[in-house]
């Protein structure tokens, strides 16, 4: 009866798969599919990889021959492990700060298939029988968070929503080497999505705002002190009339608006938007941007050219959160 | 190692009515074969191209995500071409393939190793201009053009093994 070794319905996620019987007839079958290959083992030693075919195999056991040297138990042991070759995705994710140490989530997928089965089976698999996914991105995760923790803080957090791309795209080349040293090809990586807290969302919307970050702290810091003297009702008065005028002084000089980055590699740290030669200098105060994409929109405007988002405002022109009934700006109430 | 007939082979050649199964077999794994270098050419071209991004990843050049997206484009032809059809039809098939067409499949093969040559060189001159803006853009368009030859040859090979 010939023996015929097949790799029947591999798992959607099994990358692996060892035939289980280690005494192979004489002669045996051995089929392999178009999108697998199977590493051929005798005596311990890989001795060939067989591509998509059918293929006999020329172990060493004979029958009359085993029982002369083993009795019932073959010394001539040959193995076949079967590889698939097809795309497999693995998942990431991980947590991170940007450039202006905002903390951010990030997740997403990856597509990785095998490059070298041999390299793979001796580096990573060893002599598990089965191995799938799940157990890649184990073994991969602490590349990718280092990967990605590199890349994402060299941007701002805004700058980060509009370069994923380019992100995704430096995190693959620098991870190709990684998984090429393991026998994987990595063929794709895509980040699903970033995120970041409610309070650190709000205060880059007022950095962008009032394109000054020192106040804006200046401001969480007296609404925490604020916060702790309605706490005490005896020293509440007092020490708020000393501490709160300090702490809502405005600072002599105001920084810098923020400026997303625009150019297309990775920012430096600490990047400064240069100014343009010959473009007229904005007036002070003029200069407006939008909170959703982040791009500078022309003053008063009402929707932003860029992302078409409606800007919302008090009567004043100060631009407010959507929703908002007061102005941060200057305290009116908005109808 | 050799391409020599074994000795049942040979027996399959001189039997009548089997042989000429027997040798559109053979061409059919010659066409193979020669598929299998056209791949194994683009698949050396993809590395170059892989090295070429590394290198692109290190001096921050604009040019990353389309280079990135052009070894998509290889990967994609790549495998196309290592598993494309091989020209088989069964006895009852409306369409029949005989030893002529086989033969033409193999031409194709020929023009198809021509054109991953000169992508592989593309690829190399592209490597060689990462330092420099604007002569890795052209590089960059010159390679586009380059795959998008290639995929039309191998459009012409599918249709013509599709029996159009």
């Amino acid at each position: 009866m010939v023996q015929v070794i097949e790799w029947v319905n591999p798992g959607e996620d099994e990358i692996i798969w060892r035939y289980p019987n280690e005494v192979i007839k004489w002669g045996a079958q051995l089929i392999v599919h178009e999108y697998e290959v199977a590493v051929f083992m005798r005596d311990g030693k890989i001795y060939d990889v067989l591509g998509p075919g059918r293929h006999t195999l020329t172990t060493q056991n004979l029958p009359l021959l085993y029982r002369l040297v083993g009795g019932s138990n073959s010394p001539f042991k040959a193995t076949v492990i079967f590889v698939s070759m097809k795309q497999f995705q693995g998942r990431y994710g991980g947590e991170t700060q940007t450039r202006e140490l905002a903390p951010v989530k990030y997740y997403g997928v990856y597509w990785f298939k095998v490059a070298d089965p041999v390299l793979f089976i001796t580096e990573v698999v060893g002599g598990q029988s089965l191995y799938d996914t799940a157990d890649v991105t184990k073994f991969i995760r602490a590349y990718f968070n280092e990967g990605m923790m590199k890349h994402l803080s060299a941007y701002s957090i805004v700058d980060l929503f509009q370069n994923l791309d380019m992100v995704s795209t430096q995190v693959k080349v620098k991870l190709m080497e990684d998984f090429r040293r393991l026998g994987l090809e990595l063929v794709d990586v895509k980040i699903e999505g970033v995120n970041t807290t409610d309070e650190w969302r709000q205060r880059l919307f007022w950095i962008m705002q009032t394109g000054n970050a020192q106040y804006v702290m200046q401001m969480d810091t007296a609404k925490q002190v604020a916060a702790e003297l309605g706490k005490s009702e005896g020293a509440a008065i007092g020490t708020g009339m000393v501490v709160m005028p300090q702490l809502l002084q405005q600072p002599a000089q105001p920084a810098q608006p923020a400026q997303p980055y625009a150019g297309g590699g990775v920012p430096p740290a600490g990047y400064q938007q240069p100014a343009q030669p010959g473009a007229p200098a904005q007036p002070a105060g003029r200069q407006e941007i939008c909170p959703y994409c982040g791009k500078q929109i022309p003053p008063g405007a009402r929707f932003c050219p860029y992302c078409g988002h409606q800007i919302h405002r008090c009567p004043n022109g100060h631009i407010v959160p959507e929703g908002a009934k007061f102005c941060p700006v200057c305290g009116v109430k908005i109808e | 190692m050799g391409k020599e007939t074994s000795l049942v082979e040979k027996l399959e050649l001189v039997i009548p009515g089997f042989h000429g199964y027997k040798k559109k077999e053979l061409i059919r794994e010659d066409d193979r074969l020669v598929r299998g270098k056209v791949a194994d050419t683009l698949a050396l071209a993809r590395r170059e191209m892989e090295r070429a991004m590394q290198r692109c990843a290190m001096v921050s050049c604009a040019q990353l995500v389309a280079i990135d997206n052009l070894r998509k484009k290889l990967m994609a032809l790549e495998s196309r071409v290592r598993h494309a059809e091989a020209g088989y039809r069964g006895y009852f098939d409306r369409v029949k393939f005989k030893e002529d067409e086989l033969n033409r499949l193999l031409e194709y093969d020929a023009r198809m190793i021509e054109l991953a040559e000169e992508i592989l060189n593309e690829v190399k001159a592209l490597n060689g201009q990462i330092a420099n803006p604007q002569a890795l853009g052209m590089a960059v368009l010159n390679l586009d053009e380059e795959l998008v030859n290639f995929e039309e040859v191998l459009g012409k090979r599918m249709s013509f093994a599709a029996g159009e």
